[in-house]
């Protein structure tokens, strides 16, 4: 049977729990699982967490030498002679410092994506974009763009301005139901339980294993445009297409999220 | 929650002996520890199932999200508790408990951020002395109606003004109607909040440190048990399921409300998904967006915790359906 957390253990809890949160903050770790502008929140958090257990622990050790445990007044007594216990369930909270510090999972991959909602796919322009596309790119042989940028432009702009360029697209391997190959990164807004996939069919080239991250250097297809007269409705399109090109495997990026 | 369990008082004279002081600290030590030097192996475990690789990256994502939050709650609260004198608390909110409840609905406007953190805020509040009723109220408009929700809202919905406005209608509409049913309805001994330090006699910075060190304890756990509850439906739920319900308006209302319940999204979010569901008619997504923030099972495991499992057994299925209903009437009303 599991004890309830005693007064003498809660230090203990707080500080690795702490110490894990300040080392994913610290390091490039905490960009796996949210946001990166979630960093100083999750220093000050991990800072907290490790100050209050230091506090504990000190607390502890000092209550030990002098006053007992049941004495009247004891800041941590409920004036009942018990000191007071955390219930069971805040042992949970050891279950993430187990999974950061034992596997460390990486970023969401293709099996995520494969059920995620595809939003490259959602047409988000303002009446400016609509009007009159999208700015044009840098000079360059090759532009690098996001998945978010390309797909944006080939599937809306009415500038056209992906037309005679090369683009570089870094993203990593997904299957693609009906044969072939999607370029796919995966999107947050707050944390990975919103997780929303961002894809771009690839045209012309083998598909490397699926999870690798390559980047795909290659030219705009223009999307299949509706019969004279119709129109697409939203179930209709289909994500951008790009033909590579040149596909090279990479490393995974500091910031796997677009 | 929250009952403690007594140190064995063999003679009150007798601190606890050193041996089974350390027994158990040395057994916990080496649990880590040989945990840590089978790493590789359960690493290699891990990647040969991509779901259960999934589940511990949704699972590190909401625990690491919320965690901050949750501690800005459990300052906030142990703020409330040491520093403000409850006459001020109590002088600011009408006397008329049928007009503190929308007062303080409204007043959640104040309070950005994820419902994490509204759940220690409202404890500390109540046990101040502030009535429930407009307690509760502010502990679910809070994570609804602050500016950072509402921002993210008109984002996520560009051009879209009246979704704006309604889920700030309907979310308010709910918070202040669940504030009034608890006011006819409601029982204080549906309320068990845990025993806390006692504070009176002691230095604010110690009572403070004592009071926080409570709070993350009581709640913390419980965040921890919504979260692996939101992973696991994260992981399990397939997506086609949702597809085939756009023929059943009311059903798909329903449905993804009860989606909101189970995913635990946070509020700041969740307009980002609920657009992402293009096949739903408009008021499906605003059910999904009003009732997430004031019923998931991150919220229900920490009210749980800080309340009891008698409040959270009433409160939390009420204001399910509260917020539908809301969230409907607004719906149609104005979408």
């Amino acid at each position: 049977m599991v004890a309830a957390v005693r007064r003498r253990y809660q230090w203990l809890v707080l500080i690795v729990l702490g110490a894990v949160v300040l080392r994913t903050a610290v390091t490039d770790e905490h960009l796996r699982y949210v946001q990166p502008f979630m960093r100083p929140a999750l220093i000050v958090t991990g800072a907290v967490l490790v100050l209050l257990g230091v506090a504990d622990a000190f607390r502890t050790l000092h209550a030990r030498d002098r006053a007992l445990p049941g004495a009247a007044g004891h800041l941590d007594d409920d004036g009942h002679g018990h000191g007071t216990a955390a219930p069971r369930m805040a042992w949970l909270l050891l279950l993430p410092v187990l999974c950061i510090a034992l596997v460390g999972p990486p970023a969401l991959g293709s099996f995520s994506a494969d059920r995620a909602v595809d939003v490259s796919l959602i047409d988000d322009r303002t009446d400016e974009e609509i009007d009159l596309g999208y700015p044009p790119l840098p000079p360059g042989a090759v532009v690098p763009l996001t998945l978010g940028d390309y797909s944006d432009r080939a599937l809306w702009d009415t500038a056209a301005t992906l037309e005679g360029r090369t683009l570089r697209l870094i993203g990593f391997v997904t299957r693609r139901p009906e044969g072939g190959w999607y370029l796919t990164r995966m999107t947050l807004q707050c944390c990975a339980a919103d997780a929303a996939a961002l894809r771009v069919t690839v045209l012309g080239a083998p598909s490397p294993p699926v999870d690798q991250w390559v980047a795909v250097e290659g030219t705009w297809i223009p999307p299949e445009q509706p019969p004279a007269g119709a129109e697409f409705v939203p179930e209709d399109i289909q994500p951008a297409q790009i033909r590579a090109a040149r596909v090279e495997r990479v490393e995974v990026p500091r910031e796997p999220y677009e | 929650m929250g009952a403690a369990v007594a140190e064995p008082a063999a003679s009150p004279a007798a601190p606890p002996g050193p041996d089974r002081a350390w027994v158990g600290f040395v057994v916990l030590v080496g649990t880590l520890l040989g945990l840590l030097s089978v790493r590789d192996q359960l690493v290699s475990l891990v990647e040969t199932s991509p779901a259960v690789q999934a589940w511990l990256t949704v699972f590190v994502s909401i625990a690491l999200q919320s965690l901050p939050f949750l501690v800005f709650g459990v300052v906030l609260s142990a703020s409330i508790t040491v520093l403000v004198p409850v006459e001020r608390l109590l002088r600011a909110l009408p006397s008329r408990p049928a007009l503190a409840v929308p007062v303080a609905g409204a007043a959640g406007v104040v309070l950005p951020g994820c419902e994490c953190a509204s759940v220690p805020v409202a404890g500390g509040l109540i046990r101040q002395g502030v009535p429930a009723a407009p307690a509760l109220a502010f502990l679910l408009a809070a994570p609804a109606i602050n500016p950072v929700v509402i921002v993210a809202t008109a984002v996520a919905f560009p051009g879209d003004p009246e979704m704006v406005v309604a889920r700030f209608v309907a979310s308010l509409a709910a918070a202040v109607a669940m504030g009034w049913l608890w006011l006819r309805l409601g029982r204080a001994d549906w309320l068990r909040l845990s025993r806390r330090p006692l504070v009176e006699g002691h230095g604010r910075a110690a009572a403070f440190r004592a009071v926080m060190q409570h709070d993350l304890l009581h709640a913390g756990g419980f965040l921890v048990l919504g979260g692996i509850l939101a992973a696991s439906v994260n992981v399990l739920v397939p997506r086609e399921w949702l597809s085939s319900l756009q023929e059943y308006p009311v059903l798909a209302v329903l449905v993804l409300a009860l989606l909101a319940v189970a995913v635990a999204i946070c509020s700041e979010a969740d307009a980002f998904v609920a657009a992402s569901f293009t096949q739903f008619s408009p008021t499906a997504m605003l059910a999904f967006m009003v009732v997430g923030p004031m019923v998931d099972v991150k919220l229900i495991a920490m009210q749980t915790g800080t309340f009891g499992r008698r409040f959270a057994a009433r409160f939390a299925p009420a204001t399910f359906v509260v917020a539908v209903a809301a969230s409907a009437v607004v719906g149609w009303w104005l979408l």
